[in-house]
């Protein structure tokens, strides 16, 4: 059987030469496909260091001069606009359907501002740390739900750390671009770091807060500055407000907030500009990612499309071609199921032959850092076993629906009919 | 061509998978196309694409080696008044923020929605090719005057005035703050993002602040119309010539002003990041590349498809040898014929693509990374039925028919029509 299959393929090597060639290089876009977006979804499932189910945005507004809400408020305005902030967050806080309220810049998941600085350690200019920095009032870990890298230390511990005006730190790989030289980052907690000629004790290592599902893990240093909550000032400097909604009110709160926003939520010229679930602001974040996710599978799909209609067409031309043969191999008792096989073995065997060079390219691929990284490796043995079996199981599914047609037709032949005329 | 018909017939399968094959290639590539397309061909209101020039980025370095510091930004109020502003060669230039914003849209009675926002000058209106439904655009005089005036268009002006023409003459409220509608233009697509917007006001009046005045840096873009393609290197010679006299007057301050490279032609613009100047060699050679892939599975699949069909032809092709015709005629009957079937599966693809283009351009279309917008992105009638796009077509079919069939018809045509006849040859 084996032998008279590759006598078969070999009899027609022109055609089939030009089909392996071109299995060849579907093979290895549908393997890079395949690796691309297995690399994606591994990184969106890594730890994110946020929950923001249940969780709202919020934006402040400032009525300009020219609008007719205008108040005049004289030499005091900025003052009394950052206290009309605080005083809006605190009657947000009273709310009885709102769990936690926080006020915070560039640590709102979704955003993907950065805030670069190079912060020594101790006081010791050679020793700097570049981080992405990020300023939060303690409440911040309740409504993004931020967690510490130990297990044992509770949220509520975190909050209170951030309260004593600590900073924290993010997971990090020891041998990190950002770092002068390796270190844990466990070893930096209780030391000083510098910001803008303040400095800061390192509270506690957090989990690492990704700014979208897509950013690769532990990719920045993050530090976390605290804001002290009361100081109207902070307002300047921060101007989002997460709000956590408890569980059983997230549906109707955007309804019953806007209810109360006009008459509770404004204070002379500062009132709410926008409020939005993180799931929206989510949404539009990732709106770039998931058109190139589409592009990639519609890429895929046309491969694998044509790899279905060059089957189909070669292969039904050659079921018509070997109508006499395919008679004479019925007569001498071959079974339908046989006959099929041998067709959809044609198709397996090329792609079998293909596949040991497709793996070839596809390592080059990762060895030329060409793929997408995760954890900044390109290449690794499990990742790489599995987008290759991946791509030639999709592969053999394909041809055999390409050769299916053709299989079916070839099991229909009659042999008195067709060899009548030899 | 009754012999096509006949061929198209008497092989239905072969015929729908060769049809459907390059209609899904063509269909393909004319999307690679479209989202090319989008990007460089002129459609209103950027009618004029191939004569911009645009200055959307400055970059600001200390010459003192003491304390190196670089800084990249739009371009400042200086940069204006030293660089852009005095020029002369260009046939018109207009100044933007470069960035819009969204603000809160309402009228009376209407719940506030958000609408992106951009301010310019008057000349924008004249630079881009603005169709306006209603009224006129802000004139100069209103935007030196700081007058709150806007420019809605059609979209803007149905969810809150239920009119085109109604809305001219109206104030609407953009961020709480009263602006008198001047004109209502035709909706324009974000795939002209230098024109693009919702709203346009007249240029904010700000004062520039200190590091502003220092490092030349700000908020602002200009794009300069060109009389014509040679006018383009008098602009940009003109920018670079009063930007060095800009640097020389800096020269004691230690600071140094440069433009990222620009400024830039459209297509420079469209391809690059605003930090430098892109590679088009590169980006010709990937878009190439991926018609190439695109081109090649289909194109083995048609040629794997014609050899097998010619094959089975063979006795014909041997008894048109042996009345005598001639190995020319027989290739150029077997490229006409698969050209036209190619043809049929291009205008298919076309079709497809057309409405593919029309219906969910949105969902394949980004504006880059962070970029979203208030409103659907459509690719305009101009990317999707422009004379470019009908000759790319023609010409992938082309291609795709003489690398499918132009090997094997030359293969069938050597074929000894005795062999052929007698069915010897495979």
């Amino acid at each position: 059987m084996k032998r008279k299959l590759i006598k078969q393929i070999r009899h027609e090597w022109r055609s089939n030469l030009w089909m392996s060639i071109e299995l060849l290089i579907i093979s290895v876009i549908v393997w890079f496909v395949t690796d691309y977006l297995y690399a994606i979804y591994q990184t969106i499932n890594e730890p994110k260091g946020y929950d923001i189910e249940n969780t709202y945005i919020m934006e402040f507004g400032t009525y300009p001069q020219d609008s007719p809400k205008y108040v005049e408020l004289g030499e005091e305005a900025k003052t009394r606009n950052a206290e009309d902030r605080l005083a809006i967050v605190e009657a947000i806080r009273r709310r009885p359907d709102v769990e936690a309220v926080s006020i915070s810049q560039n640590m709102e998941p979704g955003f993907q501002n950065y805030w670069g600085f190079t912060v020594p350690v101790n006081d010791n200019d050679s020793v700097q740390l570049s981080v992405r920095m990020g300023i939060m009032t303690p409440d911040h870990i309740k409504t993004i739900g931020i967690k510490a890298k130990d297990p044992k230390i509770t949220q509520d511990q975190l909050v209170q750390i951030v309260r004593d005006g600590k900073v924290l730190i993010s997971d990090f790989y020891e041998n990190s671009n950002s770092l002068p030289y390796p270190m844990t980052p466990e070893s930096l907690v209780g030391q000083r770091v510098t910001l803008q000629g303040q400095t800061y004790e390192v509270g506690a290592i957090i989990e690492y807060i990704k700014r979208i599902d897509t950013e690769q893990y532990k990719r920045d240093i993050v530090m976390v500055v605290p804001l002290n909550e009361n100081n109207p000032a902070i307002t300047y400097q921060a101007r989002y407000v997460s709000i956590r909604v408890k569980p059983g009110d997230a549906k109707r709160f955007i309804a019953n907030f806007n209810q109360d926003r006009e008459k509770q939520y404004t204070r002379n010229n500062t009132y709410v500009k926008s409020i939005k679930s993180y799931d929206e602001v989510y949404e539009n974040a990732t709106h770039d990612m998931n058109v190139t996710k589409r592009k990639y599978i519609g890429c895929m799909a046309f491969m694998l499309v044509s790899v279905f209609l060059g089957l189909l067409g070669t292969f039904w031309l050659r079921t018509r071609q070997r109508v006499p043969e395919i008679a004479v191999r019925k007569i001498n008792g071959a079974s339908n199921t046989s006959i099929a096989l041998r067709l959809a073995s044609e198709g397996i065997f090329l792609l079998t032959i293909v596949t040991p060079l497709a793996i070839v390219c596809d390592w080059l691929i990762c060895h030329y850092e060409l793929n997408q990284n995760i954890r900044r490796e390109f290449f690794v043995p499990s990742r790489f076993a599995i987008t290759v079996v991946l791509t030639y199981v999709m592969l053999v599914v394909t041809i055999l629906i390409g050769i299916a047609f053709p299989a079916w037709k070839a099991m229909q032949v009659q042999p008195a009919e067709a060899l009548k005329d030899e | 061509m009754k012999q096509i018909i006949n061929e198209l017939k008497a092989q239905p399968v072969i015929a729908w998978v060769t049809i459907l094959g390059t209609a899904l290639a063509m269909f393909l590539i004319m999307i690679v196309v479209m989202l090319d397309q989008v990007k460089v061909v002129s459609m209103a209101p950027e009618s004029d694409r191939d004569l911009y020039l645009y200055a959307t980025r400055a970059e600001s370095c200390s010459t003192d080696t003491a304390y190196p510091m670089s800084s990249q930004a739009s371009l400042g109020q200086p940069l204006l008044d030293n660089i852009f502003y005095p020029l002369t060669t260009p046939k018109l230039m207009s100044v933007w923020v470069k960035w819009e914003s969204q603000q809160s849209v309402s009228v009376p009675g209407v719940p506030a929605f958000n609408a992106d926002v951009k301010n310019t000058d008057a000349n924008f209106f004249k630079v881009y090719d603005f169709k306006f439904l209603a009224g006129a655009p802000y004139d100069s005089a209103a935007v030196i005057s700081h007058f709150k005036k806007a420019v809605i268009t059609k979209s803007i002006a149905e969810s809150t005035f239920k009119s085109v023409t109604d809305a001219v003459g109206k104030d609407i409220y953009l961020d709480d703050v009263p602006y008198t509608v001047t004109g209502v233009v035709d909706n324009v697509s974000p795939v002209t993002s230098k024109a693009y917007s919702q709203v346009w006001t007249p240029l904010p009046y700000e004062e520039p602040d200190e590091w502003e005045m220092q490092y030349g840096t700000g908020q602002y873009a200009v794009v300069m119309l060109a009389r014509d393609k040679k006018n383009m290197a008098e602009i940009k010679n003109e920018v670079l010539s009063n930007l060095a006299k800009y640097n020389a007057s800096k020269a004691a301050e230690m600071i140094e002003v440069n433009l990222a490279g620009g400024p830039y032609t459209h297509i420079e613009s469209a391809y690059g990041n605003d930090f430098r100047l892109p590679d088009m060699a590169k980006e010709r050679r990937s878009q190439y590349l991926l018609y190439v892939i695109l081109l090649l599975i289909p194109a083995i699949n048609l040629s794997t498809m014609t050899r097998s069909r010619l094959a089975y032809r063979t006795s014909e092709i041997g008894v048109r040898r042996a009345f005598g015709a001639p190995r020319s005629s027989i290739v150029i009957g077997i490229i006409t014929e698969n050209l036209i079937i190619t043809l049929i599966g291009g205008a298919l693809g076309l079709i497809l693509s057309w409405i593919f283009g029309g219906m969910f351009f949105d969902s394949i279309y980004s504006g880059g990374w962070l970029t979203t917008y208030n409103t659907t992105v459509t690719p305009g009638a101009e990317a999707l039925f422009a004379w470019s796009t009908f000759f790319y077509v023609l010409l992938f079919c082309f291609i795709l028919n003489l690398i499918s069939s132009g090997i094997p018809a030359i293969r069938a045509s050597r074929i000894n029509p005795v062999d052929a006849i007698s069915a010897k040859t495979k």
